[in-house]
C-alpha cells in the first residue's frame, strides 16, 4: 500500500519507489496547486507506474498553464484503461478520512464551507483566501496513533481552520510534523507556537530547498529548538554551512548528488505505533560537524524586522 | 387464419424522406456521394426544365448494379451496406455515402424517379417509381415495381427524377457549390470529377475554376525535357520569371496557388472565405500526378512532402501554409525513376524523388525571397515619399497659403505654419542622425557580436597555454618570466571584454516574459563583474527578490549595463576624491511599484547639466556615444517606468533613481 | 572496447588546425598519442570507421562542417552506440544544444574547450568507459509530460517540463522532432516524451519519444 502526498521531483520519488518495491501507488494527494507541487504530480500521470486514486481541490485560479498540464496527462491516464479515480474534493468533510487498510488519512482542512465558497481567491470573514491559506492538511494514523501531520504550504490561518475541524487540543497532536510551507513563512510567532503546543511532535522535517528563499528560517528554527523538538531538513540550509553531503540514508536524495544534503530522504519506522527516524544518529553526527554554524544548534537571535 | 406481415403507409416515406433531409441539394449531393461510392470518375448532375417542371439527371460511369443488386440493396429503404472502414473495389477509395434514406429524399424531389444502370458484367437494368401511384396506394408493398431491361450500354448508373417542383437561382446555385466540394479539381483520372450543366443551370458554372482563380498568389515551377528549369510567380504587384540552374530529375511542372484568407480581404468577387477554406480542407496541399493519374501515397488529403509548413514555421512571412494553399506536381514518369514503396504507404527515396522534392523546394525558397523583395522595395519607396524634402514641402505650403489668402491673414497664420513646420524639420534631421548613429552602432555591436567566436577561440589557446609556457621558460632557467607575464595578463583582460558582447546579445536574454527583477539586476551585475573588479571598484548592493515584472533579461540589461559603463568612464576620468570607488544598487518594494537605485562616488558631472545627460550625443568622454543613458531613458520609459538623476555631494558623485509599476 | 584494451590513443576531431594542434600537445602531455582527423569524408561512416580503426578514445568538436556535412553530436553519438568512448566540445555550450536534445543520451560528455583543457583523459576514458556498460542515474529516461511555452520562427521550441523545473525553459529544435509532432506543436500544447528527469542541469536534459498529447477532457471533474 503506498500513499503519496505532493510530488516534489519526480527522479528521486521514483527511485526511492522503486527501492521500496512499490509498483504502483495507491492514492496521490495533491495539498495545493503551486507549480512547484503540482509539477511533478504532472509527471508522475504521465505514467509508467498506476495510480489508483487522484485527491485534489479545485484549483481557484482553474486556468493556470501548471493546472491545463495536469489535466492533459490525467487525461492520457484514464485513457490508458487504468481505472484511476479523480477527486475533486480533498476537505475535512468529503472524503473526510480515508481508509487504507493499515493506517487511515484524516483531512483536517480547508473545511467543507472554505472550498464552497470557492477556495482561493474567494473572501471568508475579510480575508481574501490565498493558495497557501487553502492548502490541505492531512493526518496520518496508524492503530489508532497519529503518526505524521502534513501540512504543505499551510498559513497561520489553516491552522485556524484545523482548530476548528478539531476542537479537542489532544487530538491535534502528531509524532512527526512536517513543517509547513518549507519551513518558511507561516504567519505569526504566537500561532506557530500555538500549533506546536497542540502537535507535540518529537520529530519536525523540515523539505526545503537550500537555495530557494534562505529557508528554513531561523524563527521557524528556533521554536521548535526551544520545544527539544528534533529537527531534521531534507537540504543544508544556506546559514547552516557551505558543504552538505550526499544524502545519509538509503534513499536518494535530490540534493545528493550537488551535496547540499543535510537529512536527505528521510525515513521512519513506526514500529508499534511510535516514530523513529531509520538514520537518526547518521544525521546527529553530521550536524555535530557543523554545529558551530548549524541553525539547529545555535542560538539565534532573532531581530524584528 | 390468414397470414399478415407489417406493412407501410406512403406517409411514411414523407417521415423518412424528405422531413430528414429538407434541402434539396444535401438529397442530390448524396446521389454524387453514392456515384462516388461506385468508383467513378465521371459523373453528370444535369437540371433540366420540362412542361412538368425540372428534371434531375444524375449518371455516372462507376461500377453499376445488377437486378439482383437494384432489387436487394437499392429498392430496400434503410439499410446502408456502406460502412465507412470498408473501401472502395476499384479505387480504395473511403466511402463517403451511408445515409441510406438521403437517396429516398432525393428521388422524392419530383412526382417519377427512375433508375437505369449497368453492371460491368451483365445487362443493364431499370426501375421507375411513381410517386402519384405509391403515394395514392393504401401500402408501399402494394405497389409492385417490374425491374425491366434498361438502356444504359456502358457500365455506371443513372438516376432520373422528372417533376420537380422548380428550384429557386440560389438552390440551384447552392447545388453547384456543394458540388464543388467533391469534384476533384485536377480532375485526375483516378479522381472523381462531377460536371453540373443543364438548361436550368444558367451559364455552367465552374465553381472550381472560380476558386483557383480567387487565389492570391500563384507560383509556378516547369522543367523540361531538354532540361530548362523556370520559376515563375505571379499575384499583388508581382510578375516575374527567372531560368534557373535545373535539377538532376523527371520534366515535370509544379504549380501552387495561395490564397489570403484573412477577413479584411474580402474578395470583390463575394466568394465567401467560409467556402474557400472548405475547399481547401478538402484539397489542400500538394498532390502528385503521373500524367493524369494521381500518385498514392496521399489517399484523399496529401501529406505535406514538401515540409510547406516546416518551411513555414522557420520564417512566416511571404510563405504558404497547407491550409491556405492547393497545389499539384505534374511528373513524366515515362522513365519510371520515381517509385512508389511496395506498401504504396510512401516513395522510395532515390535521387530522382530527392532532388524532384528539392526542386520544388528551391521554387518555394525563391517566391518567398521575390515577395520579401517586393516588399522591402515597397518599403523603401514608401520611405522615400516620406523622406520628400520637408523644407520643399514647407515652402510648397507656404506659397500655396500666400496664393489664397488675403494679406493680411497670411501674414498672421505664415508665421505659425513655418514655425510648426521648421520644428518637425529639426526633428526629422535629429531623428535622422540619430538613426545613423544607431546604425553604425548597431553594425559595431553585430560584428562583435559575430566574431567573437573567431575571436574567442584563439585566445581561449593563448589563455589555457601561457601558464605551462611560463613554467617551462622558468624550468629552463630563461629569462622572459616577466614578460610572459605581461602577456598573460592581457590575454586574461582581453577574453573578459570578448565575453560579454556574446553574452548581451544572446537570443534568450530577449525573450519577454515573467521575470524577477532582482534576479535579473544582479545577473547584470555579474556580466559586468571582470570589468568592475579589475578597477577594484566595490559594488555595494541591497537586492530584493521575488519582484516579478514583465520584461526581458536584454531590457534590464540595457539598464544596468549603460548605468555601469557610464560610472566605469566616470572613474576613469580621475575626478572621484573618494577612497575606494564604489557602485551602490538598490532595489526595493515600495507600495506597488518597483525602485531601484543606482549610485557611484566617481565625482560627479563634468561640465554638463544634470538635465543634459539624457539627451542623445550628449557626452563628455572623448570617444564616448553620448548613447548609453538615452538607451536607459528609453527603456525604462519602455517598461512603464520614471527615472531621475542627481548628483550626490558626499561623496561626490551622480545617483539615479528608478520605479517602476508593479502588476498585481 | 573493454577497458582493459590498453589505451593509448586520442582521436582529434577539430576542423580549426591551431585549436587541433593545440589539444595535441596536450594530449602528449599526458603521455598520450594523439590521432588528428581532419578528413575531409564523404559519408558519417567513414569518419566513423577511421576513428574506430584508429584510436580507442576520441575527442569531438561540435562545429566539424569541414570535415564532414553533420554535426559533432551525430558522430558522438554513433559512436556511443558501439560503446566507445568519446568527448563533445565546444567553445562555448549553452548554444546550440537545441539542436541535439533529442540524442544527448548518447553523449557522455559535452564540455567546453576550458573544461576539456583541464581534464584528465586516463580518468575521463575510465569514467566513460564506465558509463558506456552501465547506466548513470542522471541518464535514465523517465516518461513524463512537457508544455510548449513558444514557437519561434527559427524552429527553436521553447519547453516547461514541470517534472524537472517549474520554470526553466528548455529549447529543442522542431527539425529534431517527428513530423507529426513537429507539424502540430503550439503555444500551450502538451507532449509526451522520455526525459532524463534526473539531469542536474539543462545541458544534460534528453527529451526523446515525442508523442503528442491530448488536450484535457472537459469532463475530467477538474476543469
Amino acid at each position: 500500500m503506498c500513499v503519496v502526498i505532493d510530488a516534489g521531483f519526480s527522479a528521486t520519488l521514483y527511485e526511492s519507489l522503486a527501492l521500496l518495491g512499490v509498483t504502483e501507488i495507491n492514492a496521490l494527494f495533491l495539498s495545493h496547486a503551486d507549480a512547484d507541487h503540482i509539477g511533478a504530480v504532472a509527471s508522475l500521470l504521465a505514467g509508467p507506474m498506476l495510480i489508483r486514486h487522484l485527491y485534489v481541490n479545485p484549483d481557484g485560479k482553474k486556468q493556470t498553464k501548471a493546472w491545463r498540464t495536469l489535466r492533459s496527462a490525467l487525461r492520457k491516464m484514464r485513457k490508458d484503461g487504468s481505472g484511476i479515480k479523480t477527486h475533486s474534493s480533498l476537505n475535512a468533510a468529503d472524503p473526510g478520512e480515508v481508509d487504507f487498510g493499515g493506517f487511515v488519512i484524516d483531512v483536517l482542512a480547508p473545511n467543507e464551507d472554505v472550498m464552497l465558497g470557492g477556495g482561493a481567491g474567494s473572501r471568508h470573514d475579510d480575508r481574501t483566501l490565498s493558495v497557501n491559506d487553502c492548502s490541505v492538511v492531512l493526518r496520518v494514523r496508524s492503530d489508532g496513533r497519529s503518526v505524521a501531520l502534513f501540512t504543505g504550504d499551510a498559513t497561520e490561518w489553516t491552522w485556524g481552520q484545523v482548530e476548528q475541524e478539531v476542537p479537542n487540543a489532544a487530538d491535534r497532536q502528531a509524532q512527526i510534523l512536517i513543517a509547513p510551507h518549507h519551513g518558511g513563512e507561516f504567519g505569526s510567532r504566537s500561532v506557530f507556537e500555538r500549533l506546536l503546543e497542540d502537535v507535540r511532535p518529537r520529530y519536525a522535517v523540515i523539505s526545503n530547498g537550500r537555495t530557494k528563499n534562505g529557508n528554513p528560517q531561523p524563527p521557524v528554527v528556533d521554536a521548535l529548538r526551544s520545544r527539544n523538538i528534533r529537527v531534521i531538513c531534507t537540504q543544508l540550509g544556506e546559514t547552516c554551512g557551505s558543504k552538505g553531503n550526499g544524502g545519509l540514508g538509503a534513499f536518494p536524495a535530490r540534493g545528493s548528488t550537488s551535496y547540499i544534503s543535510c537529512g536527505g530522504s528521510i525515513a521512519f519506522d513506526v514500529p508499534a505505533g511510535v516514530a523513529a527516524a531509520t538514520d537518526d544518529v547518521t544525521h546527529e553526527q553530521f550536524v555535530d560537524l557543523i554545529s558551530a554554524s548549524a541553525l539547529c544548534r545555535r542560538t539565534v537571535v532573532v531581530t524584528k524586522s | 387464419m390468414v397470414d399478415a406481415t407489417l406493412r407501410f403507409s406512403p406517409r411514411v416515406l414523407v417521415h423518412l424522406g424528405e422531413a430528414l433531409v429538407p434541402n434539396a441539394d444535401q438529397a442530390i449531393l448524396e446521389l454524387v456521394k453514392n456515384a462516388f461510392d461506385a468508383d467513378a470518375t465521371e459523373c453528370t448532375v444535369r437540371l433540366d426544365r420540362d412542361d412538368d417542371g425540372m428534371v434531375l439527371e444524375i449518371s455516372d460511369d462507376g461500377l453499376g448494379m445488377s437486378s439482383s443488386d437494384v432489387r436487394n440493396k437499392w429498392l430496400l429503404i434503410g439499410s446502408s451496406t456502406k460502412r465507412r472502414d470498408k473501401r472502395t473495389r476499384r479505387f480504395n477509395r473511403v466511402q463517403v455515402g451511408d445515409k441510406g434514406l438521403g437517396r429516398l429524399a432525393a428521388l422524392r424531389l419530383g412526382s417519377v424517379a427512375e433508375i437505369d444502370t449497368k453492371p460491368i458484367k451483365g445487362p443493364a437494368c431499370s426501375v421507375t417509381l411513381d410517386w402519384n401511384k405509391i403515394n395514392a396506394a393504401p401500402a408501399v408493398e402494394d405497389v409492385v415495381l417490374p425491374i425491366v431491361r434498361g438502356r444504359r450500354r456502358k457500365s455506371g448508373t443513372s438516376v432520373t427524377v422528372r417533376g420537380i417542383a422548380p428550384l429557386s437561382e440560389r438552390e440551384v446555385q447552392r447545388i453547384g457549390r456543394a458540388l464543388t466540394l467533391v469534384n476533384d479539381p485536377f480532375r485526375s483520372r483516378t479522381g472523381f470529377s462531377v460536371a453540373f450543366r443543364g438548361t436550368a443551370v444558367k451559364k455552367p458554372v465552374h465553381f472550381t475554376r472560380q476558386l483557383f482563380s480567387q487565389s492570391q498568389y500563384h507560383i509556378r515551377a516547369s522543367q523540361t525535357d531538354g532540361g530548362r528549369l523556370i520559376f515563375a510567380l505571379k499575384g499583388p504587384g508581382i510578375n516575374i520569371s527567372e531560368e534557373v540552374e535545373p535539377f538532376d530529375t523527371v520534366p515535370f511542372t509544379f504549380d501552387l496557388w495561395e490564397y489570403r484568407l484573412t477577413s479584411d480581404d474580402l474578395s470583390a468577387r463575394g466568394y465567401p472565405l467560409s467556402e474557400i477554406r472548405s475547399w481547401l480542407s478538402v484539397f489542400g496541399g500538394v498532390h502528385l500526378f503521373a500524367g493524369p493519374i494521381r500518385i498514392a501515397p496521399y489517399g484523399d488529403r496529401p501529406v505535406d512532402w514538401l515540409d510547406i509548413n516546416l518551411l513555414r514555421a522557420r520564417s512566416p512571412e511571404n510563405r504558404p501554409s497547407t491550409n491556405n494553399s492547393i497545389g499539384r506536381v505534374v511528373i513524366d514518369n515515362s522513365s519510371d525513376q520515381i517509385l512508389q514503396t511496395t506498401d504504396r504507404v510512401s516513395f522510395v527515396e532515390n535521387d530522382a524523388y530527392a532532388n524532384l522534392r528539392s526542386a520544388c523546394t528551391a521554387a518555394l525558397n525563391w517566391a518567398a525571397n521575390q515577395r520579401n523583395l517586393a516588399r522591402d522595395s515597397k518599403r523603401q519607396e514608401a520611405r522615400a515619399q516620406l523622406a520628400a524634402d520637408p523644407v520643399k514641402i514647407k515652402s510648397d505650403t507656404l506659397r500655396l497659403l500666400r496664393e489664397r489668402l488675403p494679406t493680411v491673414e497670411y501674414r498672421e497664420v505664415s508665421g505659425f505654419v513655418a514655425a510648426a513646420f521648421d520644428a518637425s524639420i529639426e526633428q526629422i534631421n535629429t531623428l535622422r542622425a540619430d538613426a545613423v548613429l544607431y546604425r553604425a552602432m548597431a553594425t559595431a555591436g553585430i560584428t562583435s557580436v559575430v566574431f567573437a567566436h573567431e575571436i574567442g577561440q584563439p585566445l581561449g589557446l593563448l589563455r589555457r597555454r601561457l601558464p605551462a609556457l611560463a613554467a617551462q621558460v622558468e624550468e629552463a632557467g630563461l629569462r622572459g618570466a616577466d614578460l610572459i607575464k605581461l602577456v598573460q595578463q592581457a590575454a586574461e583582460r582581453l577574453s573578459r571584454y570578448v565575453d560579454l558582447p556574446v553574452r548581451l546579445a544572446a537570443k534568450a536574454r530577449r525573450r519577454t516574459g515573467n521575470i524577477d527583477l532582482g534576479e535579473a539586476v544582479e545577473d547584470s551585475l555579474n556580466a559586468y563583474g571582470p570589468i568592475i573588479g579589475e578597477r577594484q571598484i566595490a559594488i555595494d548592493s541591497v537586492i530584493e527578490k521575488g519582484i516579478i515584472m514583465q520584461a526581458s533579461r536584454a531590457m534590464i540589461d540595457a539598464i544596468i549595463g549603460n548605468f555601469i559603463t557610464n560610472s566605469v568612464r566616470a572613474f576613469d576620468r580621475g575626478m572621484s576624491d573618494a577612497k575606494r570607488p564604489r557602485l551602490r544598487v538598490r532595489l526595493l518594494k515600495q507600495g506597488g511599484r518597483a525602485r531601484l537605485t543606482f549610485g557611484d562616488n566617481a565625482g560627479g558631472l563634468d561640465g554638463i547639466k544634470v538635465s543634459e545627460i539624457w539627451a542623445p550625443g550628449s557626452t563628455t568622454t572623448p570617444g564616448g556615444t553620448g548613447f548609453g543613458l538615452t538607451i536607459v531613458r528609453d527603456t525604462i520609459a519602455d517598461l512603464n517606468g520614471e527615472v531621475l538623476a542627481s548628483e550626490s555631494q558626499r561623496p561626490r558623485g551622480i545617483e539615479f533613481i528608478a520605479s517602476f509599476p508593479l502588476v498585481g | 572496447m573493454t577497458l582493459t584494451a590498453p589505451f593509448s590513443k586520442v582521436a582529434v576531431i577539430d576542423d580549426a588546425p591551431n585549436m587541433r594542434e593545440e589539444l595535441a600537445y596536450r594530449i602528449k602531455e599526458q603521455s598520450l598519442e594523439p590521432v588528428l582527423i581532419s578528413g575531409p569524408f564523404k559519408s558519417i561512416d567513414d569518419l566513423i570507421a577511421e576513428i574506430l580503426g584508429s584510436a580507442q578514445f576520441a575527442l569531438c568538436d561540435l562545429q566539424i562542417k569541414p570535415i564532414i556535412n553533420a554535426s559533432g553530436s551525430e558522430v558522438v553519438a554513433r559512436l556511443t552506440e558501439r560503446r566507445f568512448p568519446s568527448i563533445l566540445f565546444s567553445q562555448r555550450v549553452d548554444t546550440g544544444i537545441a539542436e541535439f536534445r533529442d540524442i544527448l543520451d548518447r553523449i557522455p560528455a559535452f564540455l567546453t574547450r576550458d573544461e576539456l583543457d583541464q581534464k584528465d583523459l586516463r580518468n575521463e576514458y575510465a569514467d566513460i568507459s564506465a558509463s558506456l556498460l552501465a547506466e548513470a542515474p542522471e541518464k535514465r529516461a523517465y516518461p513524463t509530460i512537457l508544455r510548449v511555452e513558444a514557437v519561434h520562427s527559427d524552429g527553436r521550441v521553447d519547453f516547461i517540463i514541470p517534472g524537472w523545473s517549474p520554470s526553466e525553459i528548455i529549447e529543442m529544435s522542431r527539425r529534431k522532432m517527428p513530423a507529426k509532432v513537429a507539424d502540430a506543436i503550439a503555444v500551450g500544447s502538451h507532449v509526451f516524451a522520455s526525459v532524463n528527469l534526473g539531469a542536474r542541469s539543462q545541458e544534460m536534459l534528453y527529451i526523446k519519444n515525442l508523442e503528442l498529447a491530448e488536450e484535457p477532457d472537459d469532463d475530467d471533474g477538474l476543469a
